[in-house]
């Protein structure tokens, strides 16, 4: 039972996302007729390649990012918290490595204009 | 983790945060970023009306946007990012989406001569009466009583014409594609977009029956600069463009480059990081007018030529490698044949206070510390700029245009007394064209447009407004 309320959750929100992505209903519906394959839009292999290795390993580090990666990892970390001063401090330094990281360059795509801060204030 | 482990990583955080923001809150704006090559968004007034419209919001997350603390650094640690997270393909090629509509306007410093880059002469002390010849051509203008400052409401034109916005099928999202060390913009159009560029088409060959009217159209470089094997993507300006001459008005002679620019392909006629042409290319297109126009164009060779270095065009933002930074493009000048005087004018009445003097094209010392350097023709885009020129013929012309007219309108100088060009986009400065073109007695109308724009962009409902 638990699937169907994951694949029921994961539609409404990826629908969510485009109902509030676009302002005008013409690009909207024209969106949707896309997504499944009601349009006249050609589906052209080269372009979607060349637009797949655009992204490619931050859409392999987005896929990873969608399991439940976070347990893991949370887990690997206590332990190492758990055992010893010398790898706990280890573990703390690269937690806030990690998170300087991932701050520092959502900011700078956001800066760069590769997300809209204020998505917002579209309504 | 500990208590204390979790509060270092708070306090990381909000160190981060609040330190740019008071970066943010306390740094002084700038006027224009050399390292993008553009003027940056300055804060918008707050009025009732932009809260209301929406404009205040728009302008503000621009204005944000571009004063960004570090704007500089994070562009460049965005792109490299994104450059490291990409997987190499076959070919030297990427594709970059640049967001929501055309966003060059900022390049040509459209309408709004920014401070750093005053006209070359001060603008005359303004003159405290207007001079009577020089009304505009509506009836409800009170001569006289106008004040210089404040403009003219926009007279009602009598003829309702639809806009026909509402009906994309989709919203255009720009798209680029970079081949090897050059930049290339996706082409899509709209033929719902191209029924505006009829309509003015169609009323100017009625309201001027006795002018002669010519219709310029040129495709910009992705048409020619793209490799068979990405051609699919995209529409072709070809299709486009033979579209829009077989459905204009018959009356319209046609000027139709298409050709002459795929025979000089290897010529440096586009740039590879701006959407305009280069002059060279403008050129070429100016010998094709020429011939339409019956009159003996004049040779590339006669013309004092000049060079401005490193200039990175309106493309460059999108997709900063470093690559065009060593190799950026340049622009080669040519410089009228024929004495001119320019002034750029803010309305229809030609009011010298809203006025300043132009050079069709200035010299690369003018042009040394400014980054928007296709301004280097006409100042850039300006509602209304007139040429009056030594050549004694009686021959009048109008010139509508978008930026890529810029370039091409010196060339024009040399057959003309008077050249006037009218910017398309102009509906907040201009109205009552026809009747101005009625007034000057000027009988030959020119559109040079490059095909994005009637396909694209709401530029011609704006001219028919201003009609």
């Amino acid at each position: 039972m638990k699937i169907i309320g994951w694949i029921f959750t994961s539609f409404v929100v990826l629908m969510g996302w485009v109902i509030f992505y676009y302002t005008d209903t013409a690009s909207l519906t024209y969106m949707f007729k896309v997504l499944f394959g009601f349009s006249d839009r050609p589906v052209n292999d080269l372009f979607i390649n060349l637009t797949i290795n655009e992204y490619f390993y931050l859409l392999m580090a987005a896929s990873v990012g969608c399991m439940p990666i976070a347990r893991v990892v949370k887990r690997g970390l206590n332990n190492m918290y758990n055992s010893g001063r010398v790898k706990m401090e280890f573990a703390f330094i690269a937690t806030c490595i990690f998170v300087l990281l991932v701050l520092f360059t959502s900011s700078a795509m956001l800066v760069a204009k590769s997300y809209n801060p204020f998505l917002y204030f579209r309504f | 983790m500990t208590r204390r482990h979790a509060l270092s990583i708070t306090v990381l955080f909000e160190v981060f945060i609040f330190s740019l923001m008071i970066v943010s809150l306390t740094d002084s704006d700038r006027e224009a970023s050399y390292k993008e090559n553009r003027t940056l968004a300055q804060r918008p007034k707050l009025t009732v009306k932009s809260l209301l419209d929406g404009s205040f919001a728009k302008e503000f997350e621009e204005y944000f946007q571009d004063q960004f603390p570090f704007r500089d650094f994070f562009m460049d640690t965005s792109f490299k990012f994104t450059t490291l997270m990409a997987r190499k393909g076959e070919d030297d090629v990427s594709l970059v989406e640049g967001g929501e509509g055309a966003d060059y306007d900022e390049n040509t410093n459209i309408f709004n001569p920014p401070s750093g880059f005053e006209p070359i002469e001060p603008t005359p002390s303004p003159e405290p009466t207007v001079e009577p010849t020089m009304t505009p051509g509506s009836p409800q203008a009170t001569p006289g009583e106008q004040t210089p400052t404040t403009t003219p409401a926009p007279t009602k034109t009598p003829v309702p014409t639809p806009a026909p916005t509402t009906d994309i099928s989709y919203e255009y999202n720009q798209k680029f594609l970079r081949i090897g060390d050059r930049i290339l913009e996706v082409y899509w159009y709209s033929k719902q977009r191209a029924e505006s560029y009829f309509n003015v088409l169609k009323r100017v060959a009625d309201e001027l029956p006795n002018a002669k009217i010519y219709a310029l159209l040129t495709p910009s470089s992705v048409e020619l600069y793209t490799p068979e094997k990405y051609k699919g993507y995209g529409h072709s300006s070809k299709e486009a463009i033979d579209y829009l001459f077989s459905n204009m008005d018959k009356r319209i002679n046609q000027v139709n480059v298409y050709d002459k620019m795929m025979s000089k392909k290897n010529e440096y006629i586009y740039f590879r990081t701006d959407h305009h042409w280069t002059q060279r290319g403008a050129y070429y297109a100016y010998e094709e007018f020429c011939k339409a126009a019956n009159i003996k164009a004049r040779k590339m060779n006669e013309y004092k030529k000049d060079t401005v270095p490193n200039f990175l065009g309106s493309y460059f933002k999108y997709i900063p490698d470093d690559r065009f930074r060593r190799n950026p493009d340049y622009l080669e000048l040519f410089y009228p044949l024929a004495n001119n005087e320019g002034r750029a004018y803010y309305d229809i009445s030609m009011n010298l206070k809203n006025s300043f003097a132009v050079k069709a094209v200035r010299t690369p010392n003018e042009m040394k510390d400014y980054p928007a350097k296709y301004m280097v023709f006409m100042n850039g885009d300006n509602p209304l700029t007139h040429f009056k020129t030594g050549v004694d013929n009686n021959k009048r012309i109008v010139v509508f245009k978008d930026s890529y007219g810029n370039s091409l309108v010196p060339f024009l100088l040399s057959h003309y007394e008077d050249v006037y060009v009218i910017d398309i986009r102009a509906e907040k400065y201009l109205s009552g064209v026809l009747e101005f073109i009625k007034q000057k007695g000027i009988n030959e109308v020119l559109f040079v447009n490059y095909v994005n724009c009637p396909t694209q962009s709401d530029a011609f409902v704006s001219l028919d407004k201003m009609l």
